[in-house]
């Protein structure tokens, strides 16, 4: 079975003549007399393997044939929707049958079979209704957004579904979403919410444009949409950040912020997100201030620890050795003196090896990953140090800047850490605490000369807004405001 | 993606506060208490009370109504600034590989750790000055705390015996007292920064002020409380000294004083990235938001040329002692005649009404 198309000219302009030949070559035809532009021949070609057409024969003895994928069509609503009506009524099939589109195009027909919807061929037309059943799961807890006190949520692979699950944290009737479809060949529905009032329109309709003039084949996961909005993002330190949590969702657009979201991928993209929020979980306002800042203090510590420490270890071991106390200069010594590798060289292919691990447990879901962990950590670390190939003090650090850098709330800032530890490492072996220094230098001009959609990732760090600190959190009393002081203060425009 | 222009007013006072504690701490305390004498503690205030004049005078003259003949003077003034720039940036640069090489790090090489910093400023420079505002912002916020732990850790080694009455000074070159009075500077970056700022200016500035000639004080008084007054005008950076003194045996470092190297190696930064900024502008370049390469690389090689010590010791006492002294009639004596003689007061009177 195969579609047919023909062209027919005429002076009113042109007819488009398109239906199916079955396997016993007859033509299964609507004849569609409406007049529209230039259609590809070539592209009208193709079938559908798992394509089925089914005969109806109606009351008053005229044929109407129905075309469906039956993986994507609900059977019952076809049954009792569709063919009952029509084999049991005289009436006009537009009377009889709600929700229903007329189709005057192949592409149009090709997506809307694709989208799950039947198209009715039925005096001399040809009608679309969307029956689409979506194999979807239930609504479950998050699998790496664990959330002890707050909504146990996530999203999931219906975009309808996930639009609800933000409405019903954020009912708010300013909150809008831009639905449009992405995707030259498989397009999918890609929704852009923001809060009107809260995000900045000409931001908003910055990333809609982009969006919209992305035309990619098809588009999987959410996180493709990161290079049409931002382009090449070199730095491992993401403008956006991504959540499966519909709560965290909601909290960003209260803060002016834009959630991007797929059919078909259970996350969204959150933008522009600011480098001091990766350390701030909304769980945290559960707790006394003091805690909330203690934590958060530990979090910024331990991103430092897991940047820093281990070039600054190479540093004090190898270059400047003078600062280190005398007994702990003779503990190390000792303690290296049958090593086979120089300092840097074992650090190196240590964090090298942490990095093989927490890679391998990713990669391995399940059970498997954290045995792979225990395994790595003990056996191996442990090996190690009984051939020669490592020090005890190389094995403490590395277990703190394996722990370090893990302790941070947002998964993709471990990418960041992990990617820029080596670069202080090599420094510092070079040029010692001053190669160390400058590359804290380097990096914090690197990184406030970052900004997305008007918003500087440093903010309000540099540029320093004082003011703006306050507001770093969800709204705890009346006369505060939801959107963050560093997002809302910004400077006029100049280009 | 859309960009936005501006300075926040903190991070001028960011700027400002580095710029104030700048290099004063470690390459003036040896001359001050040779010559100043028990009167240390009163010239420094003598100077903090001379930075808020200054702050005054170069806040006000940045938007006062003046005679045409003033407002001349007044742009002309802006090329004055760029020689003082290029001699601080380089005199900064040349103090710090000097401590470096002698007393901190001898092993490590003055010229790798010089182009270290000037490529590192040539990167901020390059990216304009709002971005160089946002990392000296940025580095004064991460060297505010360890700066003050430097300070206020030694002082279970101070002995206030120490802090007899002081009479002035007691003779000695007449260069120091500019140099002195000239040492809390933070303002001087304001002609070129200030403009830019969107929000109100004061406030920060003052703050930025504050903390710095409070910091400036503190360094300057402690090697006195520390070692004594003799002792202390012995020493080559008494500054230095007393970080040296501060020990811990309960941390994995002997002497906490490695500290001082990071973090005066920010500010020596923060010094070279502002000065040559300030500098840059000052010749009427626009420096955002990128600054040409065609300034930014002559500016960074002179700096270099000027750093290095190639050139006789000598030189560059001269330097820093006619670049203090240069830097109180542009910065004190000009703008005072300016805001006293060239002031339109019609003008004044209406925007005061």
């Amino acid at each position: 079975m195969h579609w047919f198309h023909r062209t027919l000219g005429g002076r009113e302009g042109t007819a488009t003549d398109i239906g199916f030949i079955d396997r016993q070559g007859r033509r299964i035809l609507g004849l569609i007399s409406r007049y529209e532009g230039r259609l590809d021949p070539d592209a009208l070609k193709e079938s559908f393997p798992d394509l089925i057409v089914t005969g109806v024969t109606r009351p008053g003895g005229a044929q109407v044939h129905i075309v469906q994928i039956p993986a994507l069509v609900d059977a019952k609503r076809l049954h009792s929707e569709v063919l009952t009506p029509l084999s049991s009524s005289k009436s006009p099939v537009q009377t009889l049958l709600a929700e229903m589109k007329e189709i005057y195009t192949r592409q149009d027909a090709d997506r809307e079979l694709i989208q799950g919807a039947v198209l009715i061929f039925a005096e001399a037309r040809v009608y679309a209704m969307l029956l689409r059943i979506m194999p979807n799961r239930a609504v479950d807890e998050p699998t790496t957004e664990r959330a002890v006190f707050g909504p146990k949520d996530s999203f999931i692979e219906t975009l309808d579904q996930n639009l609800a699950l933000i409405r019903s944290h954020l009912r708010d009737p300013r909150l809008q979403a831009e639905v449009f479809p992405i995707g030259t060949q498989a397009p999918v529905k890609v929704a852009v919410l923001s809060l009107e009032g809260a995000v900045d329109p000409k931001e908003l309709d910055d990333v809609i444009t982009r969006l919209q003039k992305f035309r990619p084949p098809r588009v999987g996961f959410v996180s493709t949409l990161l290079r049409p909005v931002f382009g090449a993002v070199w730095s491992p330190f993401l403008p956006a950040d991504f959540t499966e949590r519909p709560y965290r969702a909601a909290d960003f657009l209260s803060r002016g912020r834009i959630a991007v979201l797929v059919d078909g991928s259970p996350w969204a993209m959150l933008l522009p997100v600011q480098f001091i929020e990766l350390f701030i979980d909304e769980e945290e306002y559960l707790q006394a201030t003091t805690t909330r800042y203690f934590v958060r203090g530990l979090r910024l510590l331990a991103f430092a620890i897991s940047l820093l420490g281990p070039g600054l270890y190479v540093a004090i071991l190898t270059v400047n050795t003078t600062v280190m106390p005398g007994l702990l200069a003779i503990a190390v010594s000792s303690n290296r003196q049958s090593l086979a590798f120089p300092i840097l060289t074992e650090t190196v292919l240590m964090l090298i090896v942490l990095d093989v691990m927490a890679e391998a447990t990713t990669a391995m879901k399940g059970v498997l990953g954290p045995a792979i962990s225990i395994v790595g950590s003990l056996i191996v670390g442990q090996a190690a140090v009984r051939a020669n190939l490592a020090s005890n003090l190389g094995v403490i650090l590395l277990a703190l800047t394996a722990l370090a850098t893990y302790i941070t709330p947002r998964y993709q800032l471990t990418y960041a850490v992990r990617v820029f530890k080596y670069v202080f490492l090599l420094v510092s072996g070079v040029l010692g605490l001053v190669g160390w220094s400058a590359g804290i230098i380097w990096l914090a001009i690197s990184l406030s000369m970052q900004r997305e959609l008007g918003v500087s990732y440093l903010a309000p760090l540099a540029p320093t807004l004082l003011g703006a600190w306050s507001t770093a959190s969800p709204v705890q009393n009346s006369s505060q405001s939801a959107v963050p002081g560093y997002v809302r203060r910004l400077a006029p425009r100049r280009r | 993606m859309s960009r936005r222009i501006g300075l926040a007013p903190w991070s001028i006072a960011g700027v400002s506060f580095v710029v104030t504690v700048c290099m004063t701490p470690v390459s003036l305390g040896r001359p001050v208490f040779e010559y100043a004498g028990y009167g240390t503690l009163l010239w420094m205030t003598l100077a903090w009370g001379a930075a808020l004049l200054g702050t005054y005078l170069t806040l006000t003259l940045i938007d006062a109504p003046l005679h045409r003949w003033a407002d001349g003077v007044r742009s002309f003034l802006h090329y004055l600034r760029a020689p003082f720039f290029l001699a601080g940036a380089a005199a900064m640069l040349h103090v710090w590989l000097d401590i470096l090489g002698r007393t901190q790090l001898p092993g490590t090489p003055r010229i790798v750790v010089a182009m270290l910093t000037v490529g590192l400023a040539v990167y901020a420079v390059r990216l304009g000055i709002e971005n160089v505002g946002r990392v000296i912002g940025l580095t004064a916020v991460l060297s505010l705390l360890p700066l003050f732990l430097l300070v206020v850790g030694a002082l279970p080694n101070v002995e206030l015996r120490r802090l007899l009455p002081f009479p002035l000074g007691t003779g000695g070159i007449p260069w120091v007292w500019p140099m002195i009075l000239f040492a809390p500077r933070g303002y001087d970056i304001l002609p070129v920064f200030g403009p830019l700022a969107k929000g109100e200016l004061r406030k920060p500035v003052y703050w930025g002020m504050a903390l710095g000639g409070l910091y400036l004080l503190l360094s300057m008084v402690e090697p006195q409380l520390v070692f004594g007054l003799t002792a202390a005008a012995q020493l080559p950076s008494p500054f230095l000294s007393v970080v040296e003194t501060i020990t811990s045996t309960y941390l994995p470092f002997q002497r906490i004083a490695f500290l001082s190297i990071i973090i005066w190696q920010m500010v020596v930064f923060s010094i070279v990235t502002a000065y040559s900024t300030a500098g840059i502008a000052s010749l009427g370049i626009r420096v955002f938001p990128l600054t040409p390469w065609a300034a930014v690389l002559p500016w960074s090689i002179a700096v270099l040329a000027l750093a290095i010590p190639i050139l006789p010791e000598d030189v560059f006492t001269a330097i820093k002692n006619i670049w203090s002294f240069y830097g109180i009639i542009i910065y004190f004596v000009i703008p005072a005649l300016l805001l006293a003689l060239g002031r339109r007061r019609a003008a004044r009177r209406a925007a005061l009404s």
